[in-house]
């Protein structure tokens, strides 16, 4: 090899090694960095759907509640019902992220499918990482709304 | 050589010249940051002028693909059950163009505007009574609509991302 070859191979040699460097950097910087999870994020998703699934829950055992007693939602009942239900975000979107208070605000549209039928109900929903715990917090708000308008009281006969 | 070399960069310069071009023709609609009172204001004019001209693509632009449209019928003294109906943006669109080619007089008018830009300013909550007049195969119908729409920044623009109307009165 001459002495032209040899130097481009050093050369080449270096600019792969400081580019690993940098790659390796950039693995820590972003594994240490321990930032709210993005709207999207896997778990952030599953959170929320946990969320809508509880307070449907929540509804229900209340509606049964009003009967007579022995009419409450059981347990195996609630996993019959939820089987049949499909639970999901779609378009989902985000408002704005404010890296001082580690806190994201996002949106989306929750599908909800359940005995055939479609709902698309437009939410928000806050993700915040609690400073101490490192816990996520979620907040979700639209669902209360969209019960208020789908359910409104019926007037009664006179 | 060195009229090789111009004409290289004369070619370049102008493919750049046509691409700055391209861009800055893309760039003619404004790219929002923030949303202010005005720009919903300006917004539910135009949309109010494109429904008088019959303009289909001038009320639909301002919608988000996925917007979500809620239309209630509101319950009288003759009907216990209010009628709801949740409807995509091309359903709309479809029932839009309907109404449009049949419709021979339309009075649209918005009254009780009220609109709620949120803390980050990347969305507002608009909400207003419309009252419309239509003359459609020569019967008038007046009704009254509350409409709440929620609008965001998407991909720079103002959209409406979902809209509840609740027809309260209808003759």
């Amino acid at each position: 090899m001459n002495i032209k070859g040899q130097m481009s191979e050093r050369f080449y040699r270096r600019e792969f090694a400081i580019a690993g460097i940098f790659v390796i950097l950039l693995i820590f910087v972003s594994g240490c960095s321990k930032s709210v999870p993005k709207c999207d994020d896997g778990k952030t998703v599953k959170a929320v759907i946990n969320t809508v699934s509880e307070d449907f829950k929540k509804d229900l055992a209340a509606v049964a509640g009003m009967g007579a007693p022995g009419m409450e939602l059981t347990d195996d009942e609630w996993r019959t019902i939820r089987a049949g239900m499909v639970i999901d975000l779609e378009e989902i979107r985000e408002q704005s992220f404010d890296e001082a208070a580690d806190k994201r605000i996002c949106a989306a549209n929750l599908m909800v499918v359940s005995g055939g039928a479609k709902e698309l109900i437009p939410v928000t929903f806050v993700t915040e990482r609690n400073r101490d715990s490192g816990e996520v917090k979620i907040t979700l708000s639209g669902l209360d709304e969209f019960r208020e308008s789908a359910y409104e009281e019926m007037p009664l006969p006179e | 050589m060195k009229m090789h070399y111009l004409k290289h960069w004369i070619c370049l310069f102008q493919i750049l010249a046509f691409i700055a071009g391209i861009s800055g023709c893309k760039e003619s609609s404004r790219h929002y940051a923030e949303i202010a009172e005005n720009d919903v204001m300006s917004m539910m004019n135009e949309v109010e002028k494109a429904t008088l001209a019959k303009d289909l693509n001038g009320v639909i632009k301002h919608m988000a693909p996925f917007v979500v449209i809620n239309i209630t019928m509101a319950s009288d003294n003759s009907t216990l059950m209010q009628q709801r109906v949740q409807i995509s943006r091309d359903q709309y669109e479809d029932e839009l163009r309907k109404f449009f080619a049949k419709r021979s007089y339309h009075d649209y008018r918005i009254e009780n505007a009220a609109i709620t830009i949120s803390e980050h300013r990347r969305s507002a909550i608009a909400e207003a009574d419309i009252l419309e007049t239509i003359v459609m195969d020569e019967k008038e119908t007046r009704t009254t609509t509350h409409q709440k729409s929620v609008l965001e920044i998407i991909d720079g623009k103002i959209l409406v991302t979902s809209i509840d109307a609740i027809i309260v009165s209808g003759e």
